[in-house]
C-alpha cells in the first residue's frame, strides 16, 4: 500500500504509532541483550550486514564512503563520520538509520530490519561490537563493479594509434583523413570530393576568425591557382587578430563568461572584460594551452607572477553571485565553489562531477569524498580585485597619482573620515565576532560582506598591513553606507552622499587602471568537510586536496596543492584534458564532437564514432606543445573538413547524421556569427580588437523585465559596430539578438551549443533595428562601391553578403522584386526619408530605398547565416531525422521559419 | 500542426506517452508566496501580528531582522476559508478552485531571501546554475502539438521580477524551449512590427518575389 493513498489524518496515527510503540518495543529487548545474551559477530551480525548492506556499502560500491564487510573501514564509518561507537549504540548512527521510519533516511531504503534484527545489532554494539579479524565474505553485486567502470575507454591512458592503411590513399592529406577513410571504406562509403573553392574560403573563414570573407580576399582565392593556394589562406587566417575572438567566445561559453553578477540585484561587473582580453590575448599569441590552463586555474602562485597569470584567474570568478544583503555568505560562497568545482569538471576533464556533490557519483567511479576532495583546492582561496593596467595605462596613472592622493585625503577630511572609518571598522568587527547582540550591526556585516569580497580578511588586517586599494575599497563603502550611528543623523547623512559624489567625480577626472576580478591564495588554512547529501550545514569528515581516486596519484612536491592539481591537468597522466580539448574543437568544425556529448566522457556519455583518431589528436596536440593554432590547421588542411557539403541520397539511409564524415556538414551561424556577418557585409563593422563590452540598441522592454539596476545606456560611435562577442551580457536580461539565436545562458559551463531554429529568429533577423540598419548600409556600400549598372550592383549585392554571384533565377525575381519596390516607394515618400535619410549626392532616394529593401531580402536568406553552401534539397527534410536538422541548423520542411520563406525551392 | 512524414522534425515533439495534462498554468506571484496570495485576497487590513520571539534572531548572522520584527500571527484565521483536501485554506472568492485544481505543498528552503526563493520555485535550488527550469521542464513533458507556435508563454505584469529573463530561459535545452514573453509594452512579442520605414505593404512586397 502505498502511504499516499492513506488520507492525511490516518497518516499522522500511524506516525504517531510508529513514534511511541517502536521505542516500547525495542527497549526491553535490548536491555535484556547486553546483559544476557553475548552476540556473536560472525553468526548473527554478518549475515544482517551481508544481505541487508554489502549491495551498497560493500566492496564494490560504498556509498556515502561506508564500507560494512572491512572491519577497519566499517569502524572508521563513512563521511559523516563513525556510524558504530562500540560500547554505545544510542551514539551509533548505524542503529539511528536502521530504526528510522522516515523515508529517505531509514537504511535500507526497501528490505528494511526486522525488529528483531536490529535488536541484535544494538546489543552487538553495546557489548562492544566485537569484530574477529579474519571475517571477511566475498559478495557479488549486480552494479557494474568499481574495476569495470574503471575500464570506461576514456579513463585509459592516451596512446598513438598507427594511422590505418586505406586503400584510396590519394585522398589522404594527413592522417586525420586516414581514419576517417579507413572508417568509411569499411562501410563501403566514398567520401565526398572538395568544396568548390567559393564555399571553401567562405567555410574556413567563418570557422577561423568568425567572419565571412571579403570580396578582395574571395577574387585573390579564386585567382591564386597555386598547390599552396588553399594553405596560404589558412595562414593569413592563423594569424588574423580575429582568431583570438572568433575561439575566445568558445572559452567563454565554457567559462559561463557574463558582464554581470546574476541573481536579483544581477550587477554590471564594469571589470569583467579584462579577463576576456586575457582570454583573446592568449588565443592571438598561441599560448600552449598548458600553460593556458595553468595560469587559469593557479595563475597566481606561480613563481614571479606577472600580471597576466593572476587576471588568468579571473576565470573562476566569471560564476553567478549573489549579492543580496541578507544572503548567508557561507552558503552562498559554498554554492560559488561547488560551482567552481563543477566547471573544471566540465572544462578540462570532461565529467559531470556536480553530480557527487550530494552523493557517489551513480553512473562513474567518482565518489562523493573524490568530489569533496577537487572542491579543497578550490576552498584554500579568496576572491580579489587588482590592478590590471593594460599598456599604455600606467604611466599617466603614477604620474597623477600624487596629485590624486592629495585631493582625496582633502576630501575625506572634510567629513572627518579617517576617525570615523576606524570606529566604524571597530564596530563591524566587534558584530563579526559575536553576531545576535546588535542586529542593526549584524545588518552592516552581512551587506559589506556581500559586497566587499574577503571582506574580513581585509578587515582584521591592520590598517597598514592592507593595500591601498583595499584600503580605499573600505573607505569608499563606508561613505556610501557609514553605518547606523551616523545614518541616524539626517543632516549628516546627507552630508556623506555628497562626499560620495565628490569622490566619485574625482575618480572620474583622473586616469585609472583596469582592474580585473581575481582568486588567490587565503593565507588563513581553510578546512575542507565533505557536505553531507551536499548541505554545506552538515559537515562530515575531513578532506585533502586530491586528484580523483581513479587516476594515479602524482608524486607530492612542495608546490601549493592547487598549482599541482592544475600541472597534474596538462599531464600525460591525465587521460582526458587532451581528448576533451581536441574533441571541442573537432565540435567546432563539423558541428558534431567525435564524441557527441562533448561534456561528458564518463558512462553516460556517449562512445568516440573515431576513437582512434581521437587518441591519435589528443597525443599529437601534446607533442606539438598543446598548440591550439597548429592543431586547427592540421584539421582544416585535412581532406574530411575540406569535403562538400552536398546532401548525399546514398547516405540518408546509411549515415543520416553524418557520423561517418562523408561529407561536411551545414551548419548555421552562432549568434554572434550572424551580427558579425551582417554588419561585416554591410561595411558597418568597426573591427577593433578587446576591450570594455558594448550595448547595441535593445526594445525597452527587454531592459524593463529585470530588477530595475540593469540601466541599458546605448553605445554610440563606432563601438557600437563591434563584434557580437562584445556585447555586455546581463544574465537577467540578455541581449535579445543573441537569447534567440541559442547563445547559453552563462550560468555553467556549456561545452556545446544547441542549435534551434525559431519564429522568433526570423522576426529577429528581419525586424531588429540593427539588421534594418545594416540593410540600409549595404544598400549605400553597394551604390558607392558597385558599377553602375543594375546586374553589376546585384552582383556586388550578392558578394558582400553571399560570396557568389547570384544565379539567372534569382537575378530574375530580384529583379522583379526591385521594381516593385520602386513603384511602392513612389507613392510612400515618408518611409524613404526614414530608410533612406542620407542619400548618396546625386542618387535618386526611390532607387536607395529599393536597394535597401532588396538588401534586406539578401541579409535574410538562410544561406546568409549559415556555413556552408547552398545544397541541401528540402523536399529531403523528411527523411532526416531531427539530429541531423538540429546539427545542420537548417530549419525542417514545417515551414515556420520565416526566412525559410525566401528560399527558392526550384532552384536546381 | 505539421508533421513530417516520418514524425521527426527539428521542435518539441509529443512525448512517447499520453500526457493527462493539457496545459499548465503557473501562477507566479512574488512577495506572496504562491498560496499566501490566495489566502491574503481575503485578509483584513491589519492581520493579526506577533512580535518575533528571541529564537530566531539570537546568534544570528543574517540581516533583515529586525530588533523588534513581527510576524504573522498563529492565530490568524481567513475569514470565509475553508480548507481544500490537501488542508489548504482557501480564501472565499477562491473557493472554486478547490475541486478545479491541485494543489501542492513543494516548497522547502534554507534560505529566506527574495532571489533564492523565487529560484527554488522556479528551478528547484537556490541558485539558477542548475538549467532545470518549471516551464520549459513542463515543454519538455508536454511537448506541443504545434511546431510553429512556442510552447512555453510567460505573460508578467508590472516590471522587474527578481532574475528577470533567468526565470524563463531555456536552461540547458535548446532555444525552443524558453519562454516566449508576451510583453505588455512595447511589441506584445519582440520585433513582430515592421521596422520604421516599412510599411505593412511594403513587407507583404517582400515576400511575393520568392513565393511560398
Amino acid at each position: 500500500m502505498y502511504l499516499r493513498h492513506i488520507p492525511i489524518r490516518w497518516r499522522l496515527l500511524l506516525l504517531m504509532i510508529g513514534i511511541f510503540v517502536c521505542p516500547m518495543l525495542w527497549q526491553p529487548a535490548v536491555c535484556s541483550a547486553a546483559t544476557e545474551n553475548p552476540v556473536d559477530f560472525v553468526s548473527e551480525i554478518e549475515p544482517i550486514f551481508h544481505t541487508k548492506c554489502y549491495q551498497c556499502h560493500g566492496p564494490d560500491t560504498q556509498m556515502v564512503g561506508l564500507r560494512l564487510d572491512k572491519k577497519v573501514d566499517a569502524l572508521k564509518g563513512g563521511y559523516s563520520g563513525a556510524v558504530i561507537v562500540a560500547g554505545d549504540s544510542a551514539q551509533s548512527k548505524l542503529i539511528e538509520r536502521v530504526s528510522s521510519n522516515k523515508e529517505g533516511f531509514k537504511m535500507p531504503p526497501a528490505d528494511t530490519l526486522t525488529p528483531a534484527e536490529i535488536a541484535r545489532l544494538k546489543a552487538w554494539i553495546d557489548q562492544g561490537a566485537s569484530w574477529p579479524e579474519s571475517t571477511r565474505t566475498p559478495v557479488t553485486s549486480q552494479k557494474p563493479s568499481l574495476a569495470e567502470r574503471k575500464a570506461h575507454w576514456s579513463f585509459q591512458p592516451v596512446h598513438r594509434p598507427e594511422p590505418p592503411t586505406v586503400k584510396q590513399g590519394s585522398w589522404v592529406q594527413n592522417p586525420i583523413d586516414s581514419f576517417v577513410l579507413h572508417k568509411l571504406e569499411s562501410e563501403g562509403i566514398t567520401p565526398s570530393p572538395e568544396a568548390d573553392k567559393t564555399t571553401l574560403i567562405r567555410r574556413v573563414t567563418f570557422d577561423l576568425i568568425g567572419l565571412p570573407p571579403s570580396m578582395e580576399e574571395v577574387t585573390a582565392f579564386l585567382s591564386d591557382s597555386s598547390p599552396d593556394a588553399y594553405e596560404k589562406v589558412v595562414n593569413r587566417l592563423l594569424n588574423s587578430p580575429h582568431y583570438g575572438e572568433r575561439w575566445a567566445r568558445q572559452w567563454l561559453d565554457l567559462a559561463r563568461y557574463a558582464d554581470s553578477d546574476g541573481f536579483e540585484k544581477d550587477l554590471p561587473r564594469p571589470y569583467a572584460w579584462r579577463w576576456r582580453e586575457y582570454v583573446i590575448e592568449a588565443l592571438n599569441r598561441d599560448m600552449p594551452f598548458d600553460q593556458f590552463t595553468i595560469e587559469q586555474i593557479a595563475g597566481d602562485l606561480l613563481p614571479k607572477s606577472a600580471v597576466d597569470p593572476k587576471v588568468a584567474t579571473g576565470f573562476h570568478r566569471n560564476g553567478l553571485k549573489n549579492r543580496e544583503a541578507g544572503v548567508k555568505r557561507e552558503e552562498a560562497r559554498f554554492e560559488e565553489l561547488v560551482d567552481r568545482t563543477n566547471t573544471i569538471g566540465t572544462v578540462w576533464l570532461g565529467m559531470t562531477v556536480g553530480c557527487a556533490q550530494c552523493h557517489d557519483h551513480k553512473y562513474d567511479p567518482f565518489t562523493q569524498k573524490d568530489f569533496y576532495q577537487l572542491y579543497a583546492f578550490m576552498n584554500q582561496t579568496q576572491d580579489q580585485t587588482i590592478d590590471a593596467p593594460l599598456p599604455g595605462e600606467l604611466g599617466p596613472f603614477l604620474q597623477h597619482q600624487p596629485e590624486y592622493r592629495k585631493k582625496r585625503a582633502e576630501l575625506l577630511a572634510e567629513l572627518d573620515v579617517p576617525v570615523l572609518e576606524a570606529q566604524w571598522e571597530a564596530n563591524l568587527r566587534q558584530a563579526m565576532d559575536s553576531p545576535g547582540k546588535n542586529l542593526a550591526w549584524d545588518y552592516q556585516v552581512t551587506g559589506i560582506r556581500a559586497m566587499v569580497d574577503s571582506v574580513d580578511l581585509i578587515l582584521r588586517r591592520d590598517p597598514d598591513k592592507r593595500t591601498t586599494k583595499e584600503n580605499d575599497g573600505l573607505t569608499d563603502y563606508f561613505v556610501k553606507s557609514p553605518g547606523p550611528d551616523i545614518e541616524k543623523d539626517k543632516a549628516q547623512r546627507e552630508k556623506f552622499k555628497e562626499l560620495q559624489k565628490k569622490l566619485e567625480d574625482l575618480d572620474r577626472s583622473y586616469p585609472a587602471l583596469s582592474q580585473a576580478f581575481v582568486i588567490s591564495q587565503n593565507p588563513e588554512p581553510v578546512k575542507t568537510f565533505i557536505a553531507i547529501r551536499g548541505d554545506y550545514r552538515r559537515a562530515g569528515i575531513e578532506v585533502q586536496p586530491e586528484i580523483p581516486a581513479i587516476f594515479p596519484a602524482p608524486p607530492r612536491t612542495s608546490a601549493q596543492p592547487r598549482l599541482q592539481f592544475a600541472q597534474w591537468i596538462v599531464s600525460r597522466e591525465n587521460p582526458l584534458t587532451g581528448r576533451v580539448t581536441m574533441n571541442r574543437m573537432w565540435q567546432e568544425f563539423f558541428g558534431r564532437g567525435i564524441v557527441r556529448t562533448s561534456d561528458d566522457f564518463g558512462l553516460q556519455g556517449e562512445k568516440p564514432t573515431h576513437p582512434e583518431l581521437l587518441d591519435w589528436l589528443a597525443v599529437e596536440f601534446m607533442d606539438r606543445d598543446w598548440s591550439l593554432k597548429q592543431m586547427n590547421k592540421l584539421i582544416v588542411m585535412s581532406a574530411t573538413y575540406r569535403q562538400s557539403s552536398h546532401d548525399r541520397p546514398d547516405l540518408r539511409e546509411k549515415d543520416p547524421a553524418n557520423t561517418l564524415l562523408a561529407r561536411q556538414n551545414r551548419l548555421r551561424l552562432s549568434a554572434e556569427g550572424i551580427r558579425d556577418a551582417a554588419l561585416f557585409a554591410s561595411g558597418l563593422l568597426y573591427p577593433a580588437v578587446g576591450g570594455p563590452s558594448i550595448r547595441p540598441p535593445q526594445p525597452e522592454s527587454v531592459t524593463k523585465l529585470t530588477y530595475g539596476n540593469a540601466k541599458w545606456e546605448e553605445t554610440t560611435g563606432k563601438d557600437r559596430y563591434r563584434r557580437g562577442l562584445y556585447i555586455h551580457f546581463q544574465r537577467t536580461s540578455p541581449y535579445p539578438q543573441l537569447a534567440n539565436f541559442d547563445e547559453p545562458n552563462a550560468n555553467n559551463a556549456a561545452s556545446q551549443r544547441r542549435r534551434s531554429n525559431t519564429p522568433l529568429q526570423a522576426l529577429n533577423l528581419l525586424n531588429d533595428p540593427v539588421f534594418t540598419e545594416a540593410a540600409q548600409s549595404l544598400a549605400m556600400r553597394a551604390l558607392q562601391e558597385a558599377p553602375s549598372d543594375w546586374n553589376g550592383r546585384l552582383d556586388t549585392v550578392y558578394e558582400f553578403c553571399l560570396n557568389r554571384k547570384p544565379n539567372s533565377i534569382e537575378r530574375d525575381r530580384l529583379a522583379r522584386f526591385y521594381w516593385d519596390q520602386r513603384r511602392l516607394f513612389e507613392t510612400t515618400p515618408d518611409a524613404i526619408k526614414i530608410l533612406a535619410p542620407n542619400p548618396i549626392a546625386g542618387s535618386d532616394p526611390v532607387d536607395v530605398a529599393a536597394w535597401v529593401g532588396l538588401g534586406r531580402v539578401v541579409m535574410n536568406l538562410d544561406e546568409f547565416i549559415t556555413r556552408g553552401s547552398m545544397s541541401m534539397d528540402f523536399r529531403h527534410f523528411k527523411q532526416l531525422n531531427h539530429e541531423e536538422i538540429s546539427c545542420n541548423g537548417v530549419p525542417g520542411e514545417s515551414g515556420s521559419w520565416l526566412w525559410l520563406q525566401f528560399i527558392d525551392r526550384r532552384r536546381p | 500542426m505539421k508533421r513530417s512524414a516520418t514524425g521527426e522534425s527539428s521542435g518539441p515533439q509529443l512525448p512517447h506517452f499520453a500526457p493527462k495534462a493539457k496545459h499548465v498554468i503557473f501562477m507566479f506571484m512574488e512577495e506572496d508566496g504562491n498560496s499566501n496570495c490566495l489566502m491574503k485576497m481575503a485578509l483584513p487590513k491589519s492581520p493579526v501580528r506577533q512580535s518575533l520571539p528571541p529564537s530566531p534572531s539570537e546568534g544570528s548572522k543574517t540581516g533583515f531582522y529586525q530588533a523588534h520584527g513581527r510576524r504573522y500571527g498563529e492565530s490568524l484565521q481567513i475569514p470565509g476559508s475553508q480548507e481544500c483536501q490537501c488542508h489548504f485554506p482557501i480564501a472565499a472568492p477562491y473557493q472554486f478552485l478547490r475541486r478545479r485544481s491541485c494543489l501542492i505543498r513543494m516548497l522547502h528552503t534554507s534560505t529566506f531571501n527574495h532571489h533564492p526563493l523565487i529560484t527554488s520555485s522556479i528551478h528547484g535550488s537556490i541558485t539558477d546554475s542548475e538549467g532545470r527550469l518549471l516551464g520549459c521542464m513542463v515543454g519538455v513533458g508536454l511537448r506541443s502539438e504545434s511546431q510553429n507556435l512556442p510552447s512555453f508563454v510567460v505573460l508578467t505584469s508590472g516590471v522587474g521580477t527578481s532574475g528577470g529573463a533567468s526565470n524563463f530561459s531555456s536552461g540547458f535545452l535548446p532555444s525552443h524551449y524558453q519562454g516566449t514573453v508576451f510583453r505588455n509594452s512595447g511589441d506584445p512579442i519582440l520585433y513582430l512590427s515592421n521596422p520604421s520605414g516599412i510599411n505593412q505593404a511594403s513587407r507583404s512586397w517582400l515576400w511575393r518575389p520568392f513565393g511560398t
